[in-house]
């Protein structure tokens, strides 16, 4: 009830995002890895990073109105919620500094029946670019609505 | 952070060093959900959780398990050498949880001109909960 399946295609605007060291580290710190590239600038330059990088899951930070739009446009009640599956693939780590422009789409909803009667699946593939061009990440998420 | 290692030095089946991260805290879930701008309640409040039918209170984000899926790669291969993480969230946990990540190695290919190691991977609770399970691949240099 009030998944609109005509979704499937609807694309966000594009939105740009910094990122930055600050984030960087409360993001580290808050998952528990003390891996010092993470905070220290000298450390990240030892290991060959131009910058403070993030760690790949990192991209999971970038929200904003834009998801909110795209979470009403498929009508998910908020409720019953489950986020199901995760993908990042990617060239390299994003560093401190990276300017990003980020648009989601919405790539597939469909029915799979579960114990307690059809869960509702909408999937999403979010698209991340630098200023040239080039793909930053690409993320694949399934959100599961239950029963 | 690991010793280098080279493509040929990994062969499939190969266990990756599991890491055990500490028991996950209320005050670690407050800190994520302000890191990763998650603000679902489920995971901060355990009124509202226990409303939404979690008999414990509040679950630990599903993203902070894949973090800690990610790390098991990028302590063992390295950050700058991690192409994909790709897990399914299979349980939720919950504050108070000693999470350990393992995994082993699935496949080495070839792909793009680099020599990628793709491996299973997995989140468990100290109580023997699988909370993620999936894949993750890895470029590995060569001696050559």
């Amino acid at each position: 009830m009030g998944i609109n399946y005509d979704a499937v295609g609807f694309e966000t605007n594009e939105t740009v995002h910094h990122v930055d060291r600050v984030s960087i580290k409360w993001f580290a710190r808050a998952m528990g890895d003390a891996n010092p590239i993470y905070y220290d600038l000298e450390a990240a330059k030892r290991e060959g990073f131009r910058d403070i990088p993030a760690p790949p899951t990192f991209s999971t930070t970038f929200r904003d109105e834009e998801d909110a739009r795209l979470r009403e446009r498929v009508g998910f009640d908020f409720s019953k919620l489950v986020h199901g599956q995760q993908e990042y693939e990617m060239p390299g780590p994003l560093v401190a500094g990276d300017i990003l422009r980020i648009k989601t789409r919405v790539a597939d909803i469909y029915k799979k029946e579960g114990k307690s009667g059809h869960m509702i699946l909408v999937v999403t593939e979010t698209t991340a670019r630098r200023p040239d061009g080039s793909t930053a990440f690409i993320g694949r998420s399934t959100v599961v609505q239950r029963p | 952070m690991a010793e280098p290692f080279y493509f040929e030095d990994v062969e499939v089946g190969n266990e990756l060093p599991s890491i055990e991260k500490p028991a996950i805290t209320k005050v670690q879930l407050l800190q994520y959900a302000g890191a990763s701008h998650d603000y679902n309640l489920l995971h901060t409040d355990d009124a509202f959780a226990r409303s939404a039918g979690m008999p414990n209170g509040v679950i630990g984000h599903g993203m902070l398990s894949m973090a800690f899926a990610s790390q098991l790669l990028t302590d063992w291969a390295g950050l700058a050498n991690v192409r994909k993480v790709d897990v399914r969230f299979t349980a939720p946990t919950e504050p108070g949880d000693v999470v350990t990540a393992g995994g082993k190695v699935l496949k080495k290919y070839r792909d793009g001109g680099e020599n990628r190691v793709e491996c299973e991977i997995w989140t468990r609770t100290h109580k023997g909960i699988v909370t993620t399970k999936g894949t993750g691949v890895v470029v590995l240099p060569t001696k050559k």
